[in-house]
C-alpha cells in the first residue's frame, strides 16, 4: 500500500519554493540599498564639481 | 560599468535581455512545479513525497553549476587579473550554495519517510555537508583578506581547490557504500528510495533540470549586475576618503 507521505512532500516544496523567494528578496534589498547609496555618492560628488 | 561618464550618475537601467530571462525563468519554474504536481505519476512505494526528487536533482544540479562557474572565473581571474571575474565567482559561489542548502534540507525532508531518519552520516549526504562548509568558508577567507587585488587572488586559489570537493560528492555514491538512490549508474544493493522512472517521471526531472537552469541564468545576471555596483559603491567610498584601495 502507498503511504501517506503527504504533509512531507509539501514540507520539501515549502523549503525550496520559500528559499528561492527568500534568496530573490535577499537580492532585491541589497539592490535597493546599493542603489541609494551610489545615488547618494553621486549627487555629493556632483555638487563638489 | 555602472556611471554614465557624462553625467556621473549611476546607471541602473535594467538590460532588455533581463527582463525575458526573468519572465522565462518564473514561468518554466511554474510549469516545472504543474508537472511535478499534476503530470508526474506518484511512485507506489514512497507515495507523495518522492515528488521532492524533481527539485531536489534540480537544485544539487544547480548548486554544482553555480560552483562550476565559480571554478572557471577563478581561473579567468589567475589569468586576466581582471576583478569582473572576481565578481562572476562570488556570484556564482552565493546561488551555488543556496541551492546546495536547499538541496540537502530538501533531501533530509525526503530521508525521513523512507530511511525513518532526518540524517545519516552516509558518503552522500557528508559530502554535500563538507561542500557546503568549503564554500561556506570561502566568504570567510574573503572577508578576512585586505585588499581588492589581494582578496580575488586568495578567493581564486581557494574556489579552485575547494572545487575538488564538488566531483568528490557526485561520485561518492558510485564509489561508496551508501543507502542514498544513484540515478544514473549502478546502485548499491542496500540503497534505500531507489526507484524506477517512467516516462512522465523522466520528462518531468529533465523539465525540472532546464527550468532551474534558467532560474540560475536569471538569478546570476542579477547578483552580478549587484556585485559590479557593490565595486562601484566601494570605489566611491574610497574616493571620499581620498585614499585607494590595492
Amino acid at each position: 500500500m502507498t503511504p501517506d507521505t503527504f504533509g512531507y512532500m509539501l514540507a520539501g516544496f515549502l523549503v525550496i519554493f520559500l528559499g528561492i523567494i527568500g534568496y530573490i528578496f535577499s537580492l532585491i534589498r541589497r539592490n535597493a540599498q546599493v542603489n541609494t547609496q551610489i545615488e547618494r555618492f553621486a549627487i555629493n560628488k556632483e555638487k563638489k564639481i | 560599468m555602472i556611471l554614465e561618464k557624462d553625467t556621473m550618475t549611476p546607471n541602473t537601467k535594467t538590460p532588455a535581455l533581463l527582463i525575458p530571462i526573468d519572465i522565462l525563468a518564473a514561468l518554466s519554474t511554474l510549469a516545472a512545479l504543474l508537472l511535478v504536481v499534476f503530470y508526474a505519476p506518484t511512485e507506489l512505494e514512497m507515495g507523495l513525497v518522492q515528488k521532492v526528487f524533481y527539485f531536489h536533482v534540480a537544485s544539487a544540479w544547480t548548486g554544482m553549476l553555480g560552483f562550476c562557474i565559480a571554478t572557471l572565473a577563478a581561473i579567468g581571474y589567475l589569468r586576466s587579473g581582471k576583478i569582473k571575474w572576481d565578481v562572476v565567482g562570488v556570484a556564482s559561489i552565493e546561488i551555488g550554495m543556496v541551492f546546495m542548502l536547499l538541496s540537502i534540507i530538501s533531501g533530509s525532508i525526503w530521508a525521513k519517510p523512507i530511511w525513518n531518519t532526518w540524517w545519516t552520516w552516509d558518503p552522500r549526504l557528508t559530502t554535500a555537508l563538507i561542500v557546503e562548509l568549503i564554500y561556506a568558508a570561502y566568504f570567510l577567507l574573503r572577508s578576512g583578506v585586505d585588499g581588492q587585488n589581494r582578496r580575488a587572488k586568495f578567493a581564486a586559489v581557494y574556489a579552485i581547490i575547494g572545487f575538488v570537493s564538488v566531483p568528490m560528492t557526485f561520485f561518492s555514491i558510485r564509489i561508496l557504500r551508501t543507502i542514498h538512490p544513484v540515478l544514473v549508474g549502478s546502485a548499491d544493493p542496500s540503497a534505500g528510495g531507489v526507484f524506477a522512472m517512467s516516462d512522465p517521471m523522466i520528462t518531468t526531472f529533465f523539465f525540472g533540470l532546464a527550468a532551474f537552469s534558467i532560474l540560475f541564468t536569471a538569478l546570476f545576471w542579477h547578483r552580478y549586475r549587484l556585485g559590479t555596483k557593490q565595486m562601484t559603491l566601494v570605489e566611491y567610498q574610497m574616493q571620499s576618503e581620498g585614499g585607494e584601495e590595492e
